[in-house]
């Protein structure tokens, strides 16, 4: 086997990880582990980061990481898996504490109510089986349905978030082949909504043949092979990013030997390559493809690239390139520092650092960016070009489990969003500012909204969130069928596009002429606007037509959430004792003496 | 190569999988040695072991591998 770039570069970030360990730099050794685990490492390399970790946390978790309580089980051997959780865990800053069932247990551990599993406890679960443990009986599909959807049925509680992919396939297409397929669709229509699907067989179809190891499996019971475990967690990592709103949403490129071939500056604007023609412009029209594919999914582009403006503009009004400059919502084509431009791109779109992904072919600017910026994911990209865009998608950076139409609407949302920061500038008060926005604002419960939406916009929500509540789809379902219970989506648009789903509350009653505001979102995009003034409102009149006379308020304060840390006081709410079993501080209404705010919006 | 310079290769690959910087094996190092020595370590044993010797170890071995010796034994 010979060693890529990649690898290499694991095994250097591996020795100054050690040789930090042995200075006594606890910290230093785990922020080299880190940045070694983001070039695409293969199964061994993932094996010693795991015990790398495990042998320098005795004294506990990186402070302040989140730890999950995390249940690996299923009919096959998982002890491979879990190293690799461990590692690429590590890479998207969290710290699994594990319990595995033991081999051959997993149906008895989720049917026995005292089983080791259920004291666990675990927040998430992780099922696995693969066609090995079917492929030697003769299996009966709807047996296997039947048996599954039990099992399945009373998984849905007390086991956390679970993952329930359906089976791979044998690389032999046959009729156990076919059988599994049908058996994978019956499977992912009949599942409790609670749970979640996954496709394993297109995880799989990307390794082809490298997804088994004949000679593991015969010796070890390692299946799938050390390739396809890799994949498997990638998948599972994905899940669990969008399930906590940690979806990367802005892809910065840079252009020289990335968007295109070649350099501008020195080759001039005849000389940069792309398209067919030669070898390397076809692999950066593959780049460029796999961008306008993330743009139509709604991630948003951007560019950082140290040349003279103008050669890049000229490169683009050539019109040879499929991306367009309007197709960029970012744009830093400067001599300036990288990572400080990324800064003011974070401020710019009003999206936290942690949003961004940064592609470079410069080993020392993706250096840099990871060292000043360490929230920015920086995939320590291959030397071949043809190799970027599976570099990427290997890593999952974008991965949502639904797709809505706000997401594929977002980049014209943005560019919207920033015509009106151009107004903003030019507007003489604030007040004409909004006025000349033309706001329009919708609103409805949420039977009137898509569901997709309302799930994605409470587990997407980081800075204008009061209580970061992360509802599941189920979760929401509930409320809305409760009694008492009151929602709200507000839609907004104004004369620059239609922002679409921006903002919703959810309230609850709370006792006796009491209701609780459960959650308070809006989206980043309209922060500014008074949209939540407009939000208020509603919220008073639809709680005092329920019959409220107090109407209560939570701030649960998180890392990103300072924004509304005031929120409630300003509104008029008044600060009560904390209940000993509580720690947020509460705040109090008194509809009574609540007056409506004023804002800019039309209804 | 002599036994003896196989075994301070092999030993260099145990230092790096087992993440234990200052380990010392001879031939009679075995699993009930090494608690930390699992499945999951034998599996990068080997593979590393096949990459630094451009060799394919047998399946009977990575099944049954839970001694140094055996290991050297397959070295060319």
């Amino acid at each position: 086997m010979t060693e890529t770039a990649g690898e290499h570069f694991f095994t250097r970030a591996l020795a100054r990880a050690r040789a930090c360990r042995t200075a006594g730099d606890l910290s230093g050794a785990w922020r080299e582990l880190r940045f070694g685990l983001d070039a695409p490492v293969v199964y061994s390399q993932a094996a010693t980061a795991a015990r790398f970790l495990e042998n320098t946390s005795q004294a506990g978790s990186p402070e302040g990481w989140p730890v999950r309580r995390v249940a690996l089980i299923g009919a096959d051997t998982l002890t491979f898996l879990r190293p690799v959780v461990r590692a690429l865990a590590f890479r998207d800053g969290w710290w699994p504490m594990f319990y595995e069932s033991p081999f051959g247990t997993w149906r008895q551990e989720i049917l026995e109510p005292n089983s080791d599993l259920r004291k666990f406890q675990p927040e998430i679960t992780l099922v696995l089986r693969s066609w090995r443990s079917i492929g030697e009986i003769n299996f009966d599909p709807l047996h296997l349905l039947a048996d599954e959807l039990a099992l399945a049925r009373c998984a849905a509680t007390g086991l956390g978030f679970v993952i329930w992919p359906g089976y791979d396939l044998p690389a032999e297409s046959g009729s156990l082949s076919h059988k599994i397929n049908e058996f994978n669709q019956q499977l992912k229509a009949s599942l409790p909504s609670e749970m979640l699907w996954v496709d394993l067989a297109a995880a799989q179809a990307g390794l082809g043949l490298l997804w088994e190891d004949e000679r593991l499996w015969e010796s070890v019971r390692q299946h799938p092979s050390p390739a396809g475990t890799i994949a498997v967690v990638e998948v599972w990592l994905a899940l669990l990013r969008a399930r906590w709103g940690k979806i990367r949403k802005v892809l910065v490129t840079d252009l020289d030997n990335v968007l295109w071939g070649g350099v501008v500056g020195e080759d001039g604007v005849e000389g940069v390559r792309i398209g067919p023609g030669t070898p390397d412009g076809l692999a950066h029209l593959a780049y460029q493809n796999y961008l306008l594919e993330l743009k139509k999914q709604g991630v948003l582009l951007a560019v950082c690239s140290k040349n003279n403006e103008a050669d890049v503009l000229e490169v683009f009004s050539r019109g040879k390139l499929p991306l367009r400059r309007n197709d960029f919502t970012g744009w830093m084509v400067n001599w300036q520092d990288k990572a400080e431009n990324i800064r003011a791109l974070s401020s710019q779109l009003k999206l936290g650092l942690d949003s961004f992904v940064f592609v470079d072919d410069q080993p020392a600017e993706r250096a840099r960016v990871r060292h000043a910026l360490p929230e920015v994911a920086v995939p320590e990209l291959p030397d071949n070009p043809a190799q970027y865009v599976s570099c990427l998608r290997e890593r999952r950076f974008f991965e949502t489990p639904t797709l809505t139409e706000e997401d594929r609407g977002r980049a014209a949302a943005y560019h919207a969003s920033a015509q009106a920061d151009q107004l903003r500038s030019s507007a003489t008060s604030l007040e004409d500012f909004l006025r000349g926005l033309e706001m329009v604002a919708e609103s409805g419960d949420f039977s009137e909204a898509p569901l997709d939406r309302i799930e994605q916009l409470l587990a997407r929500t980081n800075q204008w969130n009061l209580t970061t509540r992360r509802h599941s789809r189920a979760e929401i379902v509930t409320l809305m069928n409760q009694p008492g219970v009151l929602t709200q989506g507000f839609r907004l648009r104004d004369r620059f596009g239609d922002h679409g789903l921006v903002g919703l509350w959810i309230a609850r009653p709370f006792g006796n002429a009491e209701w609780e505001i459960d959650s308070w979102v809006m989206s980043c995009r309209v922060i500014g606007r008074g949209l939540e003034d407009l939000m208020f409102n509603a919220l008073l009149d639809a709680v005092q037509r329920a019959g409220a006379k107090q109407l209560r308020g939570l701030f649960r304060p998180t890392a990103k959430n300072a924004l509304v840390a005031d929120l409630l006081p300003k509104f008029g709410f008044s600060k009560v004792k904390a209940h000993s079993s509580e720690s947020e501080p509460a705040f109090i209404l008194e509809l009574s003496s609540a007056s409506p705010r004023k804002h800019f919006i039309q209804i | 190569m002599t036994r003896n310079e196989k075994l301070l290769k092999v030993q260099e690959i145990f230092r790096d999988v087992l993440d234990q910087p200052g380990l010392c094996i001879s031939e009679t190092f075995s699993t009930t040695d090494c608690p930390e020595w699992d499945s999951v370590a034998t599996v990068q044993i080997i593979l590393a072991t096949e990459a630094a010797f451009d060799i394919r170890v047998p399946m009977e071995t990575v099944a049954g591998l839970h001694q140094v010796s055996e290991l050297l034994d397959l070295l060319p």
